[in-house]
């Protein structure tokens, strides 16, 4: 699946490394792989990554949008806090994805990996981050 | 009796062979030994028990004697080494002894599980010579007598059985009180009042027998032999009640021991289910807490973003503003523009009406150039209004779950639950260990079997009661026949008939004696250990001590009252007082002492270390050094520390006991 495609895609992808990441931390902490998947996107959009690290990476189908993201409120979101044309929405989505679990499972396998602490430090982060943002755009 | 050293080999935490060397030398008669909690001082204690009394316990009060197996050191057991040995070399009255006791495993290459699976062999050399087992029997049981080995071998956790003697009544505290009279030495008495007593009787039947061949005395003799008869018979039944009343007794004690120890199992059993129930609430709470979990990372992802929506929200807002401020100041413009292009085409003022002058005509024309001009220049704020509105309209859409308070609240819950679930499964190991051999048909049987041993034993008491009066009448019958013939009739009826009667003084005259002995010693034993509680005790309340008829030992205060309610430091203290009096009545031994301090403040603990060098000929203590360090032990006991060992613990399967720098030697 090609990442940069600017076509209004159907469906999420994963990378094979990521996908067993992701199982992993779902048998562990979440109840569907989904909520590990969505919440790795917001992990990213909160640490202010842009995914750009895994644009090589080849990815196949993990999900369709319409499961993902019903209400398109996290489409939305990335266009807001991303700053990216909608038809790239899900493609972006798909980088930060790969960013945010493999995040996850890298504190995880280091024994870090606390949800409490990393919401209190992505908003830090997504603070500064957003106020970098914002002084750009000025 | 001097106790010279003691040798282990495999005895509990004990691989392979360690010794103490406990020598008193000149005034230095104190050894101590230091060890930790768990570390193996109970266990030189059990040592020198089993060696003895061939008997090993577990703290706890009652518990049972140790099986062989339980005595076998672990690591020993894992090499294979299935023997135990401890030794005991002790002087006594000039000669040298050295009592050995060993167990080993029957078949040297099968692990031994029960008793029956070792070979046990004891043997005592005097003089390096192997004495036989009566000589080796009396001698342990005239050196060191079992019934009074708890003034011996005195272990600190166990004081409960000295309170006993307060109980006046008690069976327990009967025995002990037997124990402690036996220390004392009254049994001498009460064994020749016994004799004496014996002697008459065979004096008074040999009479009887003479007086069958002397004219007039037939009938006396007839009568006297009927009640010799009678008297003997009665004894042999008196004798036999007693031997049935005493093994009932023990069989009791047993008994009581085994439904006490089941009782306890049961408490264990009820324990056991609380906390499986309690393990069960908790295991399910903690699969409910997962569950919760999930549901709150299922969110979260929103909570991640907060801080960034907040920043975006207020940057669209901050531009709505600057859309809103352009469309008023645009409209104010324009509204002051029109006004001002009607007033010049109508040539008068919009808001008066009047006609205009041609210096205002000029001015307003500039002025209308002037807002073309700021028209012109007012820009309109980049964005689509309706766009962002709809954006800052779905930005607020977006709510917090408070996801981070959640997820630590339900981990400090877990975190919580986990401890606890530890906590309880080593209490269910704990206490599956204790009831292991838990048999509720057997507790049924013992609370049956005891039920039946209070009825037989009441029978049995009732009998003896009826024997013993029967006894006393006819005997006093028999004593009164005697006497009343015994006068004016020469030979050898006279002699016999005076020998019985010089008994009968003789028995009168040891009974006396064993009650004044009694006195005596009870009053020795009150003085002594009242002038020891004084010097250990730092209450300046207490006066002194009372005794009881059990030897129970009462504390005075300053107006000679009994103290009702005493401390578990004071208890020791009385404890420590009794064995030091009763040490000091009889010909004064060896005291081994486990843990003597662990209920003593500092101020107790070293009066009593001051003390203890006076308690008797030799001390052994075993402490840990929250009772007393290595510091204070030379200091409190001065030139009475002969020497001291330190038990150190590898590991859990083995100690190792080590002599330590301090000391005279």
């Amino acid at each position: 699946m090609d990442d940069n495609s600017s076509v209004d895609r159907g469906t999420v992808g994963l990378s094979e490394n990521s996908h067993a990441m992701l199982k992993t931390l779902a048998d562990e902490h979440f109840s569907e792989m989904t909520h590990g998947y969505r919440f790795a996107i917001a992990l990213a959009l909160a640490m202010g990554s842009s995914g750009h690290d895994f644009d090589g990476e080849k990815r196949r189908t993990f999900i369709n949008v319409g499961t993902l993201d019903r209400d398109h409120a996290l489409k939305q979101l990335i266009l807001l806090l991303y700053d990216c044309e909608e038809s790239e929405a899900y493609g972006v989505a798909e980088r930060l994805a790969e960013w945010g679990v493999r995040e996850m499972a890298r504190r995880d396998e280091a024994g870090e990996l606390d949800f409490a602490s990393l919401i209190e430090e992505a908003g830090t982060a997504g603070a500064s981050s957003a106020e970098v943002d914002a002084n750009a755009a000025d | 009796m001097i106790i010279s050293s003691i040798h282990l080999k495999n005895f509990m935490p004990y691989s392979g062979e360690h010794s103490l060397n406990l020598k008193p030398s000149n005034s230095s008669n104190v050894v101590v030994v230091f060890g930790n909690n768990m570390g193996g001082k109970t266990s030189i204690l059990n040592g020198i028990r089993w060696c003895l009394y061939g008997k090993a316990y577990l703290r706890g009060g009652e518990s049972k004697p140790q099986p062989l197996v339980k005595l076998l050191n672990a690591e020993a057991m894992r090499a294979a080494d299935y023997s135990i040995e401890a030794r005991v070399l002790f002087t006594w009255e000039g000669s040298d002894y050295e009592l050995r006791r060993s167990a080993t495993a029957i078949d040297s290459k099968i692990a031994p599980r029960t008793d029956s699976d070792f070979e046990v062999r004891v043997s005592l050399l005097k003089n390096s010579t192997v004495l036989g087992d009566d000589a080796r029997i009396r001698t342990l049981h005239e050196c060191f007598p079992e019934a009074i080995s708890r003034f011996m071998l005195f272990d600190g956790e166990l004081l409960q059985e000295y309170e006993e003697l307060l109980e006046e009544g008690s069976h327990q505290g009967k025995r002990i009180a037997s124990a402690i009279e036996q220390a004392l030495g009254i049994p001498a008495l009460s064994q020749g009042k016994e004799e004496a007593a014996f002697l008459k009787k065979e004096f008074q039947k040999k009479a009887a027998k003479d007086a069958e061949h002397i004219k007039g005395l037939e009938a006396f003799a007839k009568e006297a032999r009927q009640l010799d008869s009678e008297i003997d018979i009665l004894e042999e039944d008196i004798e036999e009640l007693r031997t049935q009343e005493e093994s009932a007794k023990v069989e009791l004690e047993v008994t009581d021991t085994l439904i006490a120890e089941a009782e306890r199992e049961r408490e264990g059993f009820n324990k056991i289910q609380a906390l499986k129930a309690t393990q069960k609430a908790l295991v399910e709470r903690e699969n409910e807490i997962v569950v919760e979990r999930q549901g709150v990372l299922r969110d979260a992802w929103r909570d991640l973003l907060m801080p960034r929506i907040n920043v975006v929200q207020q940057q669209i807002e901050q531009r709505l503003m600057q859309h809103r401020d352009w469309r008023i100041a645009e409209a104010d413009l324009q509204r002051r523009r029109a006004d001002l292009s009607k007033s010049l085409n109508n040539d008068a003022c919009v808001a008066c009406g009047q006609s205009l002058e041609k210096d205002s005509k000029h001015q307003i024309t500039n002025e209308l150039a002037r807002l073309e001009d700021e028209v012109s220049r007012l820009s309109r704020p980049d964005g689509d209004e309706a766009q962002l509105s709809a954006q800052v309209g779905r930005l607020r859409q977006v709510q917090h779950s408070g996801a981070s308070v959640k997820l630590r609240k339900l981990e400090a819950e877990q975190d919580d639950s986990n401890l606890r679930l530890h906590k309880i499964e080593t209490e269910l190991a704990d206490l599956n260990e204790a009831i292991r051999d838990f048999d509720s048909t057997a507790d049924a049987r013992n609370r049956a079997k005891r039920d039946s041993l209070l009825k037989h034993l009441g029978g049995l008491r009732t009998k003896l009661e009826d024997a013993e009066e029967k006894r006393v009448d006819k005997q006093e019958r028999r004593d009164r026949i005697g006497q009343k013939n015994s006068s004016g009739i020469p030979g050898r009826y006279q002699r016999m008939q005076l020998a019985a009667d010089t008994c009968e003084h003789l028995e009168a005259l040891f009974k006396r004696s064993l009650h004044s002995l009694r006195d005596a010693l009870k009053e020795d034993v009150e003085k002594i250990a009242s002038e020891a509680f004084l010097a250990m005790t730092s209450d300046k309340n207490y006066t002194g001590l009372r005794i009881n008829k059990q030897y129970g030992l009462a504390i005075l205060d300053d107006r000679g009252d009994k103290v009702p309610l005493r401390s578990a430091g004071a208890e020791q203290v009385v404890a420590l007082s009794l064995i030091m009096a009763l040490n000091k009545s009889r010909r004064a031994g060896v005291v081994v002492m486990d843990t003597p301090f662990g209920r003593l403040d500092t101020v107790h603990r070293q009066n009593i270390l001051e003390t203890l060098p006076k308690l008797a000929s030799q001390v052994v203590l075993l402490v840990h050094e929250g009772e007393l360090t290595r510091e204070d032990a030379p200091k409190y006991l001065g030139n009475a520390l002969a020497r001291s060992y330190s038990i150190h613990h590898p590991n859990p399967l083995r100690s190792e006991i080590r002599p330590e720098t301090i000391g005279v030697d």
